[in-house]
């Protein structure tokens, strides 16, 4: 039994074992296969020999065949830049402003000038006295010079002076124009000013409505006085008495009226044969009381005064007539008229008097409602009346306190503007004065500078004609001379640097002296530039460009001066140009490489960066490979080559790297050194490689 | 009494036990370590091959070697690498298969015929040559590269399989171990094979190899174990990488392969293991009978 089972187990290892290896076995058959999928596929090419259309080919940038630097040989602030890089600048366009800054380079001028000028004297003076013993004439002359320089001295004055003197006298001027506009304005003002007048009418009006308004709150007051003591006030008593006293005051008016018409009736007649006034529609005839319109009551007044007037004449005409004898009228006093006026007043008040009563009256009737009721109820009423007359007198009353306001205001600004008046016109009388001093002098300092001038040409007569007197003695003298006109040329010379830089000081723009492109601004506006530093550089369009690739020698060979190259990378835009102008080496390299220089035209700009392509001359190469298979790294160019190795399962092939140089290059082959002649070069794969890595090759459709 | 020897049984088979899982352990590591990730099996071992190139620094690696018998995630990419995806694992599998398998059977060839030789004959210049055989058998594995190196290279062998296939096949330990079996077998059956007429062909065929079945296939296990894990001789004698057996590319494998190691291992663990299962029964018995032969 035992053995059986082991028997057994010994078939089931068996079949175990057997199965195993046959596994492992099919697994091994297929391995090879599977594997070959997952290899990148590669194909290659053999290395081959033949001619090459070898073509240069590099890039660089463009630069300007000839630019021109913008130098400042002093150091001044600059105001502003106006120009940016890459813009395109004309001739004269304005390129920097400068500030108005004295530089250091003209003090340093001024200060050469100023010793030279010492020093010209100095040594003037030093040969005037050696010669003084030499002729009386001399000594004549001398004192005729020290006379003159006595007078130049004394007339010096600078144009500066004068320019000072017609500045001043310019500001002055200027300053009265202002003061009298001014004026005019304060002027202007001042008659515009019926927002006084307005003010004033205004107060008058509220004055008289507060009144009337104080007398009904006081009616009021009283009216609940008389209540809350509890005297009985009666609307039927209260208006009869109103009736009453309405019936008295219309009885003195009318009284009045017939004293009014027998105390004027006299005047007017006089008035109308007298001519003085014309009376008009003036009904002076009628004896029924009206009452006296406005109008009326305007025209008499009117009359009132022409009369008044009239009646201040001389006693006498012209004539001689006395004219209060006119007509005869014996017993008129002209001017005399106060009975008249008296009684028109009378009227007049007798007149308002009557109003007042019949407005109090009808008051009263309309308020009869309100006393039928109980106490209380015309308590309310009163009360209600009281409060809304309080609230108008209190609306009023701040009306009234506004207006006044204003009336001060204008009648403050209306004084204000007189002051200023006062002042600007004290101001404008002074600067008339001072301009008439300005003018003045300044009349006195150019008759100052003309003496001056001649006196300067005097000096300078007399100086020629000493000299003159003395030259020609001996060789020293003539020796002397010339080193007096050496110093002399040397005046001049920092004279004119004085001027050029005085006018340089002022002037205060710099401007681009050629046609072209800003390729460089070096400074920045509110800093100061560095003498004889570029401060901007301009690239002159018309002259063109130029390009420089460095090459090997190898390469330079290829190619010769005159030749046309072709540029690559360069689409849009016209046509470009690119002629290879010369050969040179290339000084970075230590003569391992040499510089192409290439001169272009055509739409392009500095800075640009171009790709060109030069040289047409085939030669034999040993080792070409596609371009294709040519790969770059940080260690250079390599190709990968196929190496095989046999195996039980057949070759397997491997990239390997090789190292090559590129010796010349056309559009689609490669001459390379560092292969063999039957290598097999990688030329494109299915996925990435690596040196090292196992590959498969591509199937041929053959 | 009765009661001592239970627990004395009970106490020694703890022992053995326990000296069993200690030494099953690494066979068990390598087994589990197979289904784990490169990147989990490096941060366990990573500190053992720390100084191998290939380590990058860019894994995570422990502090300590850490021992795990549970892979995080169980995967079968290692299998997959190793069986399919290259070849050149299973062509070195079968290097190994095509250089054990000759040397098994020429060995097993040569070793019956020599003891047979050896148990026949008797003599003096038998004494001395069993007695050089005996030396030689002696004699580590190591001591016999350079001779072997120098023969192989003379007879112009060198870095072919025969370099490593010749001296295995003529190998004395199992003429020594078949030499004592074959002189168990009684005297009395060659002579009774003899008077009946049987050639020593016969005798060597018939009678002497069933009777030492066990201590051939004993003999065949241990030389397929002992050749299935050779190292030096192929490095030496057998430089070209392609011929090379599975057991040297495991002895140089380097820290971004230890996965694939573990799982070329366990591969190459299973015909030892398939062998040795097969034949348990008569290695035990050749190796009992080894142990009771005398002189």
């Amino acid at each position: 039994m035992e053995v059986k089972e082991k028997s057994k187990k010994r078939e089931l290892i068996k079949t175990i074992a057997i199965v195993f290896l046959a596994v492992l076995l099919v697994l091994t058959f297929f391995s090879q296969t599977i594997m070959n999928y997952s290899l990148p596929e590669v194909a290659t090419q053999m290395v081959s020999s033949g001619t090459i259309n070898a073509k240069v080919r590099g890039s660089g940038t463009l630069t300007a065949n000839e630019s021109y630097e913008v130098n400042l040989k002093q150091t001044r602030e600059i105001r502003s830049v106006c120009v940016k890089e890459g813009d395109t600048v004309e001739e004269g366009t304005l390129l920097f402003v400068l500030g108005d800054v004295e530089s250091e380079e003209l003090r340093a001028a001024q200060e050469a000038l100023a010793n030279a000028k010492l020093s010209y004297e100095k040594r003037r003076l030093e040969l005037l006295k050696s010669y003084e013993s030499d002729d009386q004439s001399v000594k004549a002359l001398r004192e005729d010079l020290e006379r003159a320089y006595a007078q130049r001295d004394a007339n010096q004055v600078t144009d500066e002076e004068v320019t000072f003197a017609k500045g001043d006298l310019a500001a002055a001027k200027s300053a009265l124009g202002q003061t009298q506009a001014l004026l005019k304005e304060l002027n202007a003002a001042q008659s515009d000013s019926e927002e006084y007048a307005n003010a004033k009418a205004k107060v008058a009006e509220l004055e008289g409505e507060v009144k009337t308004l104080t007398a009904a709150v006081e009616d009021y007051e009283e009216q609940l006085a008389k209540l809350d003591n509890g005297e009985d006030v009666t609307a039927d008593r209260k208006i009869r008495d109103a009736e009453d006293a309405l019936r008295k005051a219309e009885y003195a008016w009318k009284s009045d009226w017939l004293a009014y018409k027998g105390v004027l009736q006299g005047l007017f007649e006089y008035v109308e044969r007298a001519n003085i006034a014309d009376l008009g529609d003036l009904n002076t005839s009628t004896d029924v009381p009206h009452t006296l319109t406005l109008s009326e009551q305007m025209y008499i007044e009117s009359f009132f005064t022409q009369y008044h007037q009239a009646s201040k004449l001389p006693s006498t005409d012209p004539d001689g007539s006395q004219t209060k004898s006119v007509q005869g009228e014996e017993d008129f006093q002209p001017g005399d008229y106060s009975k008249e006026k008296e009684a028109y007043d009378a009227l007049l008040a007798d007149q308002e008097d009557v109003a007042a009563k019949q407005q109090t009256l009808d008051r009263l009737r309309q308020d009869s409602s309100i006393s039928e009721g109980s106490v209380s109820q015309q308590r309310r009423a009163i009360r209600d009346k009281l409060d809304e007359a309080e609230s108008d007198l209190a609306s009023t009353e701040r009306e009234l306190r506004d207006a006044r306001q204003e009336l001060d205001a204008a009648a403050g600004s209306n004084e204000q503007l007189k002051n200023q008046i006062r002042t600007w016109e004290a101001t404008q009388r002074q600067q008339e004065a001072s301009i008439t001093v300005l003018e003045e002098n300044l009349a006195a300092l150019q008759e100052k500078q003309t003496a001056y001038k001649s006196a300067v040409e005097t000096v300078n007569a007399k100086e020629r004609e000493l000299e003159t007197a003395l030259s020609g003695k001996d060789i020293d003298k003539q020796l002397n001379n010339l080193d007096l006109q050496t110093m002399s040329l040397e005046i001049q010379k920092q004279q004119e640097l004085v001027d050029k830089y005085t006018k340089d000081s002022v002037g205060a723009e710099i401007k681009s002296p050629v046609s072209g492109v800003v390729s460089a601004i070096n400074v920045s506006a509110g800093k100061e530039n560095t003498p004889d530093q570029p401060m901007a550089v301009i690239d002159v369009v018309d002259r063109g460009y130029i390009i420089k690739i460095s090459v090997t020698n190898e390469q330079a060979k290829q190619v010769r001066v005159g030749d046309t190259a072709e540029v690559t990378n360069y689409y849009w835009g016209s046509e470009v140009n690119a002629v290879l102008e010369s050969i040179t080496s290339d000084p970075s390299s230590a003569g391992q490489k040499k510089l192409l220089v290439f001169r272009v035209s055509g739409d392009v700009e500095a800075g640009q960066n171009i790709t060109l392509s030069v040289g047409q001359r085939s030669a034999p190469m040993d080792t070409i490979v596609p371009k294709s298979a040519i790969r770059e790294d940080a260690n250079g160019k390599f190709v990968l080559i196929v190496t095989s190795k046999n195996t039980p399962l057949g070759n397997r092939y491997t990239a390997t790297r090789a190292e090559v140089q590129v010796l010349a290059e056309d559009d689609t082959s490669v001459a390379v050194s560092g292969l063999a002649n039957n290598d097999y070069v990688i030329t494109t794969s299915s996925k990435p490689l690596d040196a090292g890595s196992q590959v498969r090759m591509v199937e041929n459709p053959s | 009494m009765k009661k001592n020897r239970y627990f004395g049984r009970f106490a020694l088979t703890l022992l053995a036990a326990f000296f069993a899982l200690w030494f099953l352990m690494p066979t068990v590591l390598t087994i589990t370590n197979s289904f784990m990730t490169q990147s989990e099996i490096s941060a366990n071992y990573g500190k053992v091959f720390a100084n191998v190139s290939g380590s990058d620094g860019k894994a995570y690696i422990a502090d300590e070697v850490n021992l795990k018998f549970i892979p995080d995630k169980v995967t079968f990419h290692q299998y997959i690498s190793v069986l399919i995806r290259s070849p050149d694992y299973l062509l070195k599998f079968w290097n190994s298969v095509i250089l054990v398998v000759p040397i098994v059977l020429l060995q097993l060839a040569v070793a019956s015929v020599t003891a047979y030789g050896f148990t026949r004959w008797r003599g003096k210049v038998r004494s001395l040559l069993f007695f050089f055989y005996v030396i030689l058998m002696l004699m580590p594995t190591q001591v016999t590269l350079v001779p072997n190196y120098l023969v192989s290279d003379w007879i112009g062998i060198l870095n072919t399989r025969w370099a490593i296939i010749l001296p295995g096949a003529f190998a004395p330990f199992s003429v020594f171990l078949l030499t004592k079996s074959m002189r168990r077998i009684p005297a009395s059956l060659i002579e009774a094979a003899k008077l009946d007429g049987s050639s020593e062909w016969q005798i060597f065929k018939d009678i002497c190899l069933p009777q030492c079945r066990s201590a051939l296939y004993s003999i065949a296990i241990l030389v397929f174990i002992d050749y299935w894990n050779m190292v030096e001789q192929p490095i030496i004698l057998l430089p070209n990488a392609d011929l090379q057996p599975l057991s040297v590319y495991l002895s140089t494998i380097n820290t971004s392969e230890v996965g694939l190691a573990f799982a070329i291992a366990t591969i190459y663990m299973v015909p030892s293991l398939l062998l040795f299962l097969h034949g348990e029964d008569y290695l035990v018995e050749g190796i009992a009978h080894q142990g009771s032969v005398k002189g």
